[in-house]
């Protein structure tokens, strides 16, 4: 896969999430996540190197969960890049803990006049 | 055409049908009765009940050949069965072994046997007597998380990246072992053998 392929791959992978149309799972690691298709997944995972750098990787896996193409950038030497990917990745950690929804449910419910909070349970005890 | 396999009853054919021949001979004309006309009708008729024993004897060899290949046949396919009913026991309690060196912390040898895991459940992919199983993407779901925890864990030992999710990795194993158990039981009670 050439990165003109690549890039294409990243700006759809994008447009899919940002359109709520793919759903992304957790791996082993709580910060990668991963697209399960027919015959292949695609995975996205960022860390922190060596203490300094951050990083961003997108892997293409085939079916045998085997790689057969993958990306790796940083902040520091491939800025652009970074930040291109690195906006899949947190499209792709937004779409899995639905922050966007969550956080515009806590708006609604603290934008209305409606009395927000409730206990966990009633004392449902006899004295 | 069997009962005629059978000795005694081909013995029985033969002298009916030499019983036959003489009856017919008896109402020759009485220029053609002579023994060398009878023997001539009776070796006629020998060669003829000698070339439907043959005929027989060439079918008789057929079916029992195709029987021989039939039966070798289903043989292989009980060795066959029986030696994925012990791969897929093999790979479930790899399963559990995993599953033990990971929550007891031995990381390097729960890598090795992911691999092993890897190994075999790719072999089965393989069978095509498990398709209904093994082609779907489930089933690749499953290979892919055995490749991207073994990476994890490969990368949580070397410090590359930190922070592998083990009860993540056991409850992926939990899947595994559940969907191994569901094939060995098709493969042990649902056979139409």
């Amino acid at each position: 896969m050439n990165d003109i392929k690549m890039e294409q791959l990243v700006a759809k992978l994008i447009e899919k999430t940002e359109n709520k149309m793919a759903v992304w799972d957790t791996t082993s690691r709580d910060n990668e996540f991963i697209l399960n298709l027919e015959k292949s997944s695609i995975t996205t995972d960022s860390w922190i190197m060596d203490n300094s750098k951050n990083c961003v990787d997108l892997n293409v896996r085939n079916d045998k969960g085997l790689i057969i193409y993958s990306i790796i950038y940083n902040d520091i030497d491939n800025i652009v890049e970074y930040d291109y990917l690195m906006n899949l990745h947190s499209l792709a950690k937004s779409s899995f803990y639905n922050i966007d929804d969550t956080v515009n449910d806590i708006f609604n419910e603290l934008n209305s006049d409606k009395i927000i909070g409730k206990k966990s349970s009633e004392d449902n005890l006899p004295w | 055409m069997k009962r005629i396999r059978d000795p005694i009853n081909a013995t029985i054919f033969y002298i009916a049908g030499l019983l036959l021949v003489s009856f017919i001979f008896y109402f020759f004309p009485e220029k053609q009765k002579s023994l060398m006309n009878y023997i001539s009708y009776f070796g006629t008729y020998t060669s003829i009940f000698g070339i439907m024993i043959t005929y027989t004897q060439i079918l008789s060899v057929k079916e029992i050949s195709e029987d021989t290949k039939l039966k070798v046949e289903n043989s292989l396919q009980k060795t066959f069965k029986i030696l994925t009913i012990s791969e897929l026991s093999k790979s479930i309690k790899l399963v559990q072994e995993i599953q033990n060196y990971l929550l007891n912390n031995k990381l390097e040898s729960a890598i090795i046997r992911l691999k092993d895991l890897k190994n075999t459940l790719i072999q089965l992919k393989h069978n095509n007597n498990l398709d209904e199983y093994t082609k779907s993407s489930l089933y690749s779901t499953y290979l892919t998380n055995i490749s991207i925890n073994t990476n994890n864990l490969n990368q949580h030992i070397i410090g590359s990246k930190t922070g592998v999710n083990i009860n993540k990795i056991v409850s992926n194993l939990e899947d595994i072992e559940n969907h191994l158990g569901e094939i060995e039981g098709h493969l042990k009670f649902n056979s139409h053998e």
